[in-house]
């Protein structure tokens, strides 16, 4: 096992009273593609400051490739990072840009603007060379950023909510492609963001903060299917919540639902026993709506009344009232000559037993 | 969607320190000592002297011994300085009054305008500053002599037989101040019509209201704060002017500007001279501070 | 009755800019004039007036004051330099009250630092035979403050995350002061110089009192004749007075391409 790219260890940052980051330990490997998730105030950006070098932590360790770098400055570092608001140098050129890491560490002028040709032309952006940067659009500075950063060829990559600032078919069209240029020169990459699609379709791993804290780290898949607390489900995708009682023992554990909704099957994966107040979650797009005469099963069925159905593209969304004023959203699949749904209409809603996400109260 | 219910105190601003403690923030100040040590020996020094100088009695063009008030009993008793005191505030009031109307529809034409000019419409309007004020005031002085441009014109034209009193006159001083203080007006609105949302007018348009109704009802009291400061600016700057008053208003028109160089250089009065610019000092620190209170009321009241 | 609000306003603003710009115009009129009598329409143009100009009378307070604005935009745009560093690249302590120290001067007005500036010089025997220094220390100190609050404006204006980006890529403090900050400040340091170099050079409140014979500005050479006469002669003084400014403020606009921090907000 190769040692971490990089490396958190116990890393907290105070500023005066507030904490903003606490017990951070976190390793990344060689060519991985790691995103800091969670709301603006959550420390991701603080994090990320702290690998780039801009502010010592309060305490802790911070290695990148081995090398204990806590107290050094930024320029000692040799990471790349791009900014969110991408920092290109008015007064320089793009060509000048790109170059402006290997100038400073000392590169003839030879090396210098070839290295910077071959960065430009990788992100596609060999023509432009001899342009200031405010005669370019979001994008092209955005490319230019990421050209900047990794001219030098660093060890990690760090980005600052980069894709932020463009709009969303852009933003699309970026992220696969900033993907396949870390992929492709393999460097390692930390990248940070708000967005919980740009972190689930890029990344290999994700870490999910919340309060200066990490709340879960897995691959998208995980915390996608196995969020660890309320926080992560509630902020990765959509889920409806519910809260009850368990009753029964071993295999035969129901979860009686709050305000009389209904019961519904424990999933066997679940520690929770008898009497035990628990919260479980269970995304829109697993819910079925028993059509006429299908099955719905005891256990695993919750009758109410159909409140809206609001029309989102490639799917419905249906919201239906339970007994007790609990609203559930349900996400149908938008297919011609599929079902009609009205409100007001009475609907059953089946559960698979296994979906139902169980957090303990 | 994600909508988490997460409290958002927003990224917290790091400390710039950049690394430096204590020392290196204090040693951060010996850049401001050189400017800071001038200010202190060329400004707050020669203030203070001047101070004490006023407290003196004057003797025979010499700075007597002693102490006394009777510089400014002089000046709050003699009615030939408290008509020029009563002179200073009535042109700087009207000269301020004039430059804020003035200016009112050139900044906020500028400010609106999408004309390819537009660069050039700035560029003529602060261009008077580039002339300074001797070369206004002499253009002032060929308009409105006695067989000046205007009395030319107005004789030519058999609309007066006599030629007008222009020069050397209240209203000559008023015209060429408001014209050497007009630049500075409008600078300062102009920025502040940039500043107010052109789709505010529009709203106020679209719900009915008329062009007069939307400029009494929407931009004005927007405008109100800038309006107030740029008033006031141009009253402190006109309160203290010498060389427009001098060659426009002669030598009888006596505000206390042209008093302080009168009694500093020709009657070798220093004390009085201290004294009377102490008091210029003080009434212009007193407006400024006034225009500064009503300015930040209205300010509140209007962003509450 | 919107139309004619309209019509009213458009009006309004072709007078002000007329109102603005009729005394320059008179000036260059009067400056051409055959005669010595100036007239609204004169029947031809002469160019006499500007050979007066070129007399030792005008050169020497012309000469004079050039020097002088120079020495001054110079001097106070490097003292302005060092307190716009305190004050906004160091954040030195309570750098807002460092701020108002250094722009306390504005206060004032500027014939009170004229006088109280002559009284001190007189106390210490610095009023005669210095020539240009009392001027030059009297118009730097009043500029100080405006080179100050430009090139601090200047600095605040800059986007901070440039020099974390330098850093990140290798700069150290010197070369990210060399390679970044310094170019970006070049427009706010070339708006400094060119400002205090017309204010200095149009200045009254402070050469009034501190001019003595044998250094005496333009401005104030031109104001001591005008108490006997106005001729043509000081409207040729005035127009090549005019001239120079425009000159010498297109040249430095063409190098430090300074012109859109005047009007362009932040």
């Amino acid at each position: 096992m190769q040692e971490p790219d990089v490396e958190l260890s116990d890393v907290k940052k105070m500023y005066d009273d507030f904490t903003a980051v606490e017990d951070c330990t976190l390793q990344i490997d060689r060519g991985e593609f790691v995103t800091l998730l969670g709301p603006s105030g959550c420390g991701k950006t603080t994090t990320l400051n702290m690998i780039a070098g801009f502010f010592p932590p309060t305490r802790g360790h911070i290695r990148i490739r081995g090398e204990d770098v806590t107290r050094l400055p930024p320029n000692k570092r040799h990471v790349g990072m791009v900014f969110q608001n991408y920092a290109l140098f008015p007064h320089l050129t793009v060509e000048q840009n790109v170059g402006f890491g290997l100038k400073m560490r000392g590169a003839d002028n030879a090396a210098i603007a070839k290295r910077a040709r071959e960065s430009l032309e990788l992100v596609h952006m060999g023509e432009f060379a001899q342009r200031y940067p405010r005669q370019l659009s979001g994008g092209q500075q955005q490319r230019i950023a990421l050209a900047r950063a990794i001219a030098p060829q660093p060890s990690v990559l760090l980005l600052d909510e980069p894709l932020s600032n463009l709009d969303l078919k852009l933003r699309e069209s970026m992220r696969r492609e900033l993907k396949t240029l870390q992929r492709e020169l393999g460097v390692t990459a930390v990248f940070v963001t708000h967005d919980q699609d740009e972190a689930l379709t890029m990344s290999d791993r994700v870490v999910v903060m919340n309060q200066g804290r990490i709340e879960q780290i897995g691959s998208p898949t995980e915390i996608y299917a196995q969020p660890r607390s309320h926080f992560v489900a509630a902020f990765v995708g959509q889920m409806n919540f519910f809260t009850g009682t368990v009753a029964g023992t071993g295999a035969d554990r129901v979860i009686e639902i709050d305000d009389g909704a209904g019961r519904l099957a424990c999933p066997d994966a679940a520690s929770v026993g008898a009497g035990e107040k628990v919260e479980f979650g269970i995304r829109p797009e697993v819910i079925a709506i028993a059509g006429e005469g299908e099955p719905t099963p005891e256990g695993r069925t919750l009758e109410g009344t159909i409140e809206d159905v609001v029309l989102a593209g490639p799917i419905i969304q249906v919201y239906v009232g339970l007994t007790g004023g609990r609203s559930v959203r349900v996400d149908v699949l938008n297919v011609q000559g599929g079902p009609d749904y009205t409100a007001g209409e009475k609907a059953a809603l089946v559960f698979m037993t296994d979906d139902l996400i169980v957090f303990g109260a | 969607m994600s909508d988490p219910a997460a409290v958002s105190l927003g990224e917290p601003k790091p400390a710039e320190r950049d690394g430096a403690g204590n020392r290196g923030r204090f040693l951060a100040l010996v850049p401001a000592m050189p400017p800071g040590l001038l200010i202190l020996l060329l400004f707050l020094f020669p203030m203070a002297l001047m101070v004490g100088i006023s407290l003196r009695p004057n003797d025979n063009g010499m700075i007597g011994e002693g102490f006394t008030l009777a510089n400014y009993g002089l000046f709050f008793s003699e009615s030939f300085y408290l008509r020029s005191f009563a002179l200073t505030l009535t042109m700087a009031a009207t000269v301020g009054a004039l430059v804020t109307i003035l200016a009112l529809p050139v900044s906020y034409f500028l400010a609106r305008t999408k004309s390819r000019w537009k660069t050039l419409f700035i560029l003529l309007s602060i261009a008077p500053e580039l002339a300074g004020a001797v070369l206004r005031t002499y253009g002032w002085l060929v308009i409105l002599e006695r067989d000046g441009v205007i009395n030319q014109f107005l004789m030519g034209l058999g609309i007066i037989s006599e030629p007008l009193q222009l020069l050397y006159s209240f209203w000559g001083v008023v015209i060429g101040m408001t014209h050497v203080l007009l630049p500075f007006g409008i600078l300062s609105l102009y920025t502040l019509f940039q500043g107010i949302d052109p789709n505010l007018e529009r709203a106020s348009a679209v719900l009915g209201a008329n062009r007069l109704r939307t400029i009494r009802s929407v931009l004005l009291p927007l405008a109100l704060p800038g309006i107030i400061s740029s008033a006031f600016l141009a009253f402190t700057l006109s309160a203290s002017a010498y060389a427009t008053p001098a060659l426009l208003g002669g030598s009888g028109f006596a505000v206390l500007a042209t008093l302080i160089y009168d009694e500093m250089l020709y009657l070798l009065n220093w004390p009085m001279a201290a004294a009377l610019a102490n008091i210029l000092f003080v009434v212009v620190v007193m407006i400024a501070f006034f225009g500064a209170r009503v300015e930040g009321r209205v300010n509140a009241k209007l962003h509450g | 009755m919107d139309r004619a609000l309209n019509i009213l306003f458009r009006v309004s603003v072709v007078a002000i800019f007329a109102f603005m710009l009729l005394p320059m115009l008179v000036v260059v009129i009067a400056s051409l004039a055959p005669t010595n009598q100036i007239e609204l329409v004169p029947d031809s143009l002469s160019l006499q007036w500007f050979g007066e100009v070129f007399t030792d009378r005008w050169l020497r307070p012309l000469q004079f004051s050039l020097e002088l604005a120079a020495l001054t935009s110079i001097c106070a745009t490097i003292l302005g330099l060092m307190g716009a560093f305190a004050v906004a690249y160091f954040r030195c302590p309570a750098n807002s009250v460092v701020m108002s120290f250094l722009l306390s001067p504005l206060s004032a007005p500027q014939i009170v630092v004229g006088i109280a500036l002559l009284q001190a010089f007189a106390m210490v025997s610095m009023h005669t035979g210095l020539g240009i220094v009392t001027l030059l220390l009297g118009h730097t100190l009043v500029m100080v403050p405006f080179t100050t609050r430009m090139i601090t404006n200047n600095i605040y204006s800059f986007d901070r995350t440039l020099q974390r980006a330098a850093s990140v890529l290798g700069a150290t403090r010197a070369q990210t002061l060399r390679y970044v900050i310094l170019p970006l400040l070049k427009p706010g340091l070339f708006a400094a110089i060119t400002f205090s170099f017309i204010l200095s050079f149009n200045n009254i409140p402070i050469s009034l009192f501190l001019s003595q014979p044998g250094a005496t500005t333009i401005s104030i050479a031109v104001i001591n004749y005008l108490e006997y006469r106005i001729d043509p002669a000081l409207a040729a003084v005035n127009v090549v007075c005019l001239v120079i400014i425009i000159v010498l403020v297109a040249v430095l606009e063409k190098i430090g391409k300074f012109s859109h921090t005047l009007y362009k907000r932040d």
